[in-house]
């Protein structure tokens, strides 16, 4: 009658470790006569006070505390019923004591004293059970167990989403876009911890699901020495200039050699021209070609920011170490200047698919619209040919439909017909139309 | 005697699986070999029904959420065997069926949860999907005030700390 038991209070950490062996004679199991198939048939020996039972709203039975010592496999099962007894006294009504051996979940032995399980169906032992006829899939919880429940919820919370193990939170995020992962990070600090640890793979790899599931112009690795997180983050073209909040998309792209996200010009406000950083900064030629760069109109261009700290890192270098140091930093550079013509590659498939996506849906508006057309008069189709062009990124659709007072504010003179009350006395007679 | 070694088990032959608090659920075998639960502890080592006659323990498991995770399997007894290969494909499905979405819209929060639990440590992978995918889903859209609400999570930033993380997203 070896017992063990190893249940602990942690067992949500360590499930598959945990396991608590019960050896019951139940070996019979064949000659078991009545069972029946596929329903599920819960059936239960425990039932035995006639209490109303009422529906328990938590399920805190893996952090029981009740230690089962080791030792007690040496123990008769009078003595275990004994502990549990004491322990959980408070809450267990003096007409259960009886019957307390029968109800002790799980890791009990079965007692000497009973003579026979039926093997499949456990036959009731008290009295008062009702037998077999408790079929119903729907079982009420027993007494002993809502005590030991309501003592418990004193002291143990109820599993929230907080409480998922890694692996299953990994697995709940994998089935959401990096904008929810985001909305995520800022709910508390359990989630940022696993969701803004750059160092850590699990971090990485829910991002990396995320990004590939839900990204399909974002399917390249992350560039040397970014985290997925950051990459995710700088793609965003959607939240316009990281520097001046400039939304026009068509002026806001990634520059991946600076690993910024900007318009045209915040990049100008913050890069130097190599020629300016060579003949009036001084910037010696070695660390120049230690940082990536790119081209505006003729010239490199520099990240001045990124200047400045590589130069005080050349200058605070010792002589033995600096050729060393130069080669490693030229080789990153080389790398980050190697990844970036594939980045913007994506980035640009991304902006046609969106300018793509923007032409179906003018068209659609356009579609949606044709009903109103009859109202409409002759003078809303006569756009200007540049508001027309659809490839600019940017929906331009507000136009097409406006009033021609709108279109073309010029001649509002020539063809406002309203009364002219409105207008001040002062102003200069002859351009107010005659009525 | 010999255990639980065959898998094409009779019909008529049953597992019975105990709660941690002690409810006994008798189930049939056909489900038991479907969803791997036991098949694991019988060939991984541990000697669950070769030791122990076909019944087994599971402390960590309730019976209100065995009780619902068996439903769900007993539902589900006849369905063809998912691929899992293409885990690709199903990850990216995030289409609930009918009768899925429904069972587990009538749990609550929190056994929802459990109901997560059980089938991650019953390896139990379709409800763990079906499963993770309605969080998913509760998740998904939310501002973070909104999923603070939802999920009954107290806010441990300080605003300093919030504002510097909305800058850095």
């Amino acid at each position: 009658m070896g017992e063990i038991n190893n249940q602990n209070n942690k067992v949500r950490k360590s499930r598959k470790n945990s396991k608590s062996v019960n050896s019951s004679s139940k070996s019979k199991k064949k000659s078991s006569p009545k069972v029946i198939n596929p329903t599920i048939t819960p059936v239960t020996a425990l039932v035995e006070s006639p209490k109303p039972i009422t529906p328990i709203e938590e399920d805190p039975p893996t952090d029981l505390p009740i230690d089962i010592p080791n030792n007690i496999s040496n123990d008769i099962s009078n003595d275990t019923s004994n502990y549990i007894l004491n322990d959980t006294s408070n809450y267990i009504s003096n007409d259960t004591s009886n019957n307390i051996s029968n109800e002790i979940p799980n890791e009990v032995p079965i007692k000497p004293t009973e003579p026979v399980l039926s093997p499949i169906l456990t036959t009731p032992k008290t009295p008062k059970t009702t037998p077999k006829v408790n079929l119903s899939p729907i079982i009420p919880r027993q007494t002993i167990s809502k005590s030991i429940n309501d003592g418990l919820s004193l002291i143990s919370k109820s599993i929230s989403m907080t409480d998922m193990p890694v692996e299953i939170f990994s697995y709940i995020s994998s089935y959401l876009p990096p904008d929810d992962l985001l909305s995520l990070v800022l709910v508390c600090q359990t989630f940022r911890r696993l969701l803004c640890n750059p160092t850590s793979p699990i971090t990485q790899s829910i991002w990396r699901t995320s990004r590939v599931n839900f990204l399909p112009h974002l399917q390249l690795p992350p560039p040397p020495g970014m985290g997925e997180k950051e990459y995710i983050v700088l793609r965003q073209l959607r939240k316009g200039c990281q520097f001046c909040q400039e939304r026009e998309t068509g002026f806001v792209k990634v520059y991946w050699q600076f690993r910024v996200r900007c318009c045209e010009m915040c990049l100008d406000e913050r890069t130097t021209r190599r020629d300016t950083l060579y003949i009036n900064w001084c910037i010696p030629d070695e660390v120049l070609s230690t940082l990536p760069y790119i081209f505006r109109g003729a010239s490199q261009v520099y990240w001045t920011k990124d200047v400045i700290t590589t130069m005080q890192e050349y200058s605070s270098i010792s002589d033995d170490d600096l050729l060393n140091w130069i080669d490693q930093r030229r080789t990153i550079a080389n790398n980050i200047m190697d990844v970036a013509p594939g980045h913007e590659r994506e980035e640009n498939d991304e902006l046609q698919s969106s300018i793509q996506l923007n032409q179906l849906n003018h068209q659609l508006n356009q579609l949606n619209s044709l009903n109103q057309l009859n109202s409409l008069n002759r003078f809303q189709y006569l756009l200007p040919s540049q508001f027309n062009t659809t490839t600019l990124p940017y929906n331009r659709s507000q136009f097409l439909f406006a009033s021609p007072q709108q279109l073309y504010p010029q001649f509002l003179s020539r063809v406002n017909h309203q009364s002219i009350q409105s207008i001040p006395q002062t102003y200069p007679l002859g351009l107010i139309p005659q009525p | 005697m010999d255990g639980y070694t065959s898998n094409n088990a009779s019909e008529n032959e049953t597992i019975t699986l105990k709660s941690s608090d002690g409810i006994e659920f008798h189930i049939d075998t056909r489900i038991a070999n479907r969803y791997t639960l036991l098949n694991n502890w019988n060939s991984g080592g541990t000697y669950w029904f070769t030791a122990f006659k076909k019944s087994a323990c599971l402390p960590n498991v309730t019976g209100k959420v065995l009780e619902k995770v068996l439903e769900w399997c007993e539902h589900h007894i006849n369905d063809p065997l998912p691929n899992y290969d293409d885990d690709d494909s199903r990850r990216r499905n995030t289409v609930i069926d009918d009768w899925d979405q429904n069972f587990l819209n009538r749990v609550d929060q929190d056994m929802l949860f459990d109901i997560i639990l059980a089938a991650n440590y019953l390896d139990i992978k379709l409800l763990l999907d079906i499963g993770c995918k309605t969080v998913a889903n509760m998740i998904k859209g939310k501002s973070p005030e909104e999923l603070r609400s939802s999920f009954n999570i107290v806010n441990d930033f300080t605003p300093e700390e919030e504002e510097a993380i909305r800058r850095e997203n």
